[in-house]
């Protein structure tokens, strides 16, 4: 009986350490794409300034309350804008940013057939 | 003919460019504007309270600065100039700061504000989007947001200020 | 006094050079100004102009405004001499600095070059010289005198007060500035001899130097923020980290485009563009960082008339080179073409990815000014998009640089190909199942990673020990040679440190009194001590940590929190033990009440990444080393 409590114990126990675990993988997921908007292009993972500490901060107890990733970040950008978000939207005004790499290849592909004989 | 294109490409870019480069304010741009103010609910200095009940009366200027910002200590004169000039409320919003502190700087240097709000640990500080001291926002009698400031309340702010103020007062 | 001399010295260059540029035709109106004589002056006064400044920040000469802004009597000697290319005006002096003496290089050590060429070549290198010196005495003359004369100077950003930045900047400016002497060579061809397979003999190892010093400037860089910036990150495509990759891309290219047309005399037109193309991404890049167009704790203080000065100087080169090519192209007689399967086949591969990443790049790092500027919306591009973006791109690149080497000029066989791709996939396929078998918790795309690494190491590796029939035709084989194996082989070494670095990566942040540890994969971090510092011009506090592998005493690491009272400044001096395969990494963040609170990193391969970058310098500088200047 005593090793059945103690076994339920270490499982809510270590329940309660993997679920702090997977909390700090989604907090650090996030952090990795907000910036932080006072330094380089350095997100606020990658920094040590005060912003970027307090941001972490809040971003690990909203995720501690629940909140979804969207929702976090729907907070940080509705106050500091999109340029809070390092990684670029898909809307109409970066569709030209999002496709650029794809059209540029083909591009290339399409001038250099003029240069390419066949076996 | 490929050629064409990439010199005009390549005009473009630096018309572009040239253009870029006249944009003298490069700060960033704050989506709060024209929005009524975020959440704000602190304990002030004097142990009030500071929270939207002390808006949506008057128009109001928000402060943010601590005793350990040094260009919060030029920005101080200026504040005083401002009410010299048009009288209007200013809450102080103490951001990140140490209460012996504060009250040090302020007897030193003077105290424009009507309230002073103690933000410990910058919270308030981001939900109003705050990057760094001293940053301040104007606040119509609705409790919109009509201007905000990213740095120091200088000569040159007190003047667009003063025309905002005016115009808010109409 | 250094001022007068520092200024003098910048107007002789000056007028030297204009008229060096003037006398293109070399008719000799002034006798003793011969094209060689010319060249060493200007490199004699630019250098003399130069270690005026030095000697000025050296005993701290507050006289010179240059020198109150970025110095101070309290620095370092060391971070003193630094400090002089540490700021706008110090830095373009560098860099005019590395102009003159490219020219004079090519004036005492290229014996290749025909007299006509060489004069033409170095006449339109004195015109790339006048513009900037003039610029530099226009907007950025680091002589300026202030009165009164301050008691001491303003003290330079503590973060750049570090060994790694010291060299980072030298080493960069060779890299940027040696691609100023192949647009000259290029632009002088149009006038003097053709573009053919000699052409490409001459300019290669030009190429190859600046191509190295790029390749270890980027790299230097990338070091310093790792260690100095303090939190475990070495890349951050931050626009001036941009500025300097594109410039290598395109050197990258142009490369291995040399290559091609002095082995099989074609892609002429397409050489001479990447020529033009890698030294305008260089002024780009100065542009970029230079002008405040761009908003970057890393750039320089800017002006706009700076930027504007700037952006005029790119456009006049740009410009000019681009419509020459037009205008010229039609003489340029091109008649091969290029087999898929070949060796030229896979350059062109290669340099297709390489333009397309550099242009990617190039949009990425100005979509947000356009965006801005067209719709008033500010966004940011990071390193999200960056980093999914290079890997599509270069994933293809780095699958066919593996056998690329083993393929033959002109024209190869697709089955034979295929059949000795086998052995390399084979061998790849293991040492990726291996790495994930020792590291399953990792993401599925690491092993993607580890794989292309493989893939290229193997390739690299196989094609070597063929053609030196397995190390017995060894010392037959040419510099070069061995060079492109060395280097191809440091690209697989840091693709695979970047892996492992990027994903594997194990970290920690704790709170911790003196006396508590924690545990950083099999080791044991133990918080010892604490202690107060004071430096030459800092004050801060050091943590002892002792590092335990199972009971047996590793290591002490030393972290230390600095702040520099004169800027008001914190750094965090990262403490790193560095072990070959793998990195402990500690920084101290704040104290709180009486714990602080450390970041903890084991990065495995991260030291790879250096280790990778440096091979590839070694490989370029190999290449270069092989006796192209003796003779024709």
């Amino acid at each position: 009986m005593k090793k059945f409590l103690i076994l339920i114990i270490i499982t809510l126990f270590s329940q309660n350490i993997f679920a702090d675990e997977k909390l700090e993988k989604k907090a650090r997921e996030i952090n990795k794409k907000i910036r932080c908007v006072v330094c380089q292009s350095q997100s606020i993972d990658d920094s040590d300034s005060i912003l970027a500490r307090d941001l972490r901060k809040l971003i690990k107890d909203k995720l501690e309350e629940g909140q979804s990733e969207k929702e976090i970040t729907n907070y940080l950008v509705e106050r500091y804008g999109e340029f809070i978000l390092l990684k670029p939207k898909f809307n109409p005004n970066t569709y030209l940013l999002w496709l650029a790499p794809i059209i540029i290849v083909l591009l290339g592909v399409f001038l250099i057939k003029g240069i390419f004989r066949k076996n | 003919m490929k050629y064409i294109i990439l010199i005009i490409t390549t005009a473009f870019i630096f018309i572009c460019f040239f253009f870029g480069l006249n944009k003298k304010d490069k700060t960033l741009n704050s989506p709060l504007l024209n929005k009524p103010i975020p959440e704000i609910n602190l304990v002030s200095l004097k142990n009030e309270n500071l929270n939207e009940s002390d808006f949506n009366k008057e128009i109001i200027l928000v402060n943010f600065f601590a005793s350990w910002c040094v260009p919060c200590i030029v920005e101080h004169d200026f504040l005083f100039e401002l009410k010299k000039q048009k009288p209007i409320k200013i809450y102080g919003i103490n951001y990140k700061d140490d209460i012996e502190n504060l009250e040090i700087w302020l007897e030193k240097l003077g105290n424009p504000y009507s309230k002073i709000g103690i933000d410990k640990t910058g919270i308030t500080g981001i939900n109003w989007g705050v990057n760094g001291i001293p940053e301040s926002f104007l606040i119509d009698k609705n409790g919109i947001i009509k201007h905000k400031i990213n740095g120091v309340i200088n000569k040159k702010q007190i003047k667009i200020l003063l025309t905002k103020i005016e115009a808010l007062e109409k | 006094m250094t001022a007068i001399i520092g200024n003098i010295s910048l107007i002789f260059a000056t007028l030297i050079s204009f008229y060096q540029f003037l006398n293109i035709r070399n008719i000799n109106k002034v006798r003793f100004l011969n094209p060689d004589r010319a060249i060493s002056l200007q490199f004699f006064f630019v250098l003399l102009s130069f270690f005026s400044l030095m000697f000025a920040y050296i005993v701290s000469d507050f006289s010179i405004l240059n020198v109150y802004q970025n110095s101070h009597s309290a620095k370092p000697l060391l971070y003193k001499i630094t400090g002089v290319w540490g700021n706008h005006e110090g830095s373009m002096l560098l860099w005019v600095l590395v102009l003159v003496f490219f020219g004079f290089l090519i004036s005492k050590f290229d014996k290749r070059l025909d007299t006509p060429y060489k004069t033409l070549t170095l006449s339109f290198q004195s015109l790339i010289t006048f513009i900037f010196l003039l610029f530099i005495l226009l907007t950025s003359n680091p002589f300026i005198l202030i009165s009164p004369v301050p008691v001491n100077g303003q003290d330079l950003n503590p973060l750049l007060q570090d060994p790694g930045l010291a060299f980072h900047p030298p080493n960069l400016y060779i890299g940027y500035v040696g691609l100023s002497i192949i647009f000259s060579f290029t632009i002088a061809r149009f006038y003097k001899g053709s573009f053919d397979s000699s052409w490409a003999k001459l300019i290669k190892p030009w190429v190859l130097l600046s191509w190295s010093f790029l390749t270890l400037g980027i790299s230097l860089g990338s070091w310093w923020a790792y260690y100095e910036l303090g939190w475990g990150g070495f890349w951050f495509w931050d626009p001036v980290e941009n500025a300097s990759l594109m410039p290598w891309l395109c050197a990258t290219a142009l490369l291995h485009s040399t290559l091609v047309l002095e082995k099989r005399n074609t892609l002429k037109k397409w050489t001479v563009f990447l020529a033009f193309l890698s030294f305008s991404f260089s002024l780009i890049g100065t542009f970029l960082v230079r002008s405040g167009i761009i908003t970057s704790v890393h750039a320089f203080a800017s002006d706009p008339t700076r930027g504007v000065f700037i952006l005029l100087i790119c456009a006049f080169f740009i410009f000019s080179s681009f419509i020459l090519l037009t205008k010229k192209a039609g003489s340029i007689k091109e008649e091969k073409l290029i087999t898929p399967i070949s060796k030229e086949g896979t350059i062109v591969f290669n340099n297709l990815l390489m333009v397309a990443l550099l242009l990617t790049i190039f949009i990425g790092t100005t979509y947000p000014i356009f965006l801005e500027m067209f719709t008033g919306e500010q966004i940011s591009v990071g390193a999200p998009y960056f980093n999914l973006t290079t890997t599509l791109i270069m994933g293809p690149a780095i699958l066919v640089m593996s056998f690329a080497p083993m393929l033959n000029w002109k024209k190869d066989d697709f089955f034979g190909l295929l059949s000795r791709l086998k052995t390399i996939l084979f061998l790849s396929l293991l040492v990726a199942f291996i790495s994930f078998y020792i590291n399953s918790q990792g993401p599925i795309i690491a092993i993607v990673g580890i794989f292309l690494a493989s893939w290229l190491f193997f390739g690299t590796i196989i094609n070597f020990f063929e053609r030196t029939n397995y190390l017995k035709k060894f010392k037959y084989l040419n510099k070069p040679y061995l060079g492109m194996t060395i280097a191809h082989l440091g690209v697989a070494i840091f693709i695979a440190g970047v892996t492992g670095s990027t994903l594997w990566k194990v970290e920690k942040i704790k709170t911790l009194k003196v006396g508590e540890k924690v545990l950083l994969n099999n080791y044991s971090l133990n918080f010892d001590k604490i202690k107060k510092i004071r430096g030459k011009n800092y004050i801060g506090h050091e943590a002892e940590f002792n590092i335990y592998k199972k009971n047996k005493f590793i290591k002490t690491l030393k972290p230390q929190k600095r702040f520099y009272p004169v800027q008001e400044f914190p750094t965090t001096e990262a403490a790193i033990y560095s072990r070959g395969f793998s990195d402990i990494y500690i920084a101290m963040s704040e104290p709180v009440d009486n714990s602080w609170i450390f970041r903890f990193h084991f990065s495995p391969l991260t030291p790879w990444i250096w280790i990778g970058s440096i091979m590839a310098f070694i490989g370029g500088i190999l290449s270069f080393s092989n006796r192209m200047f003796k003779g024709k």
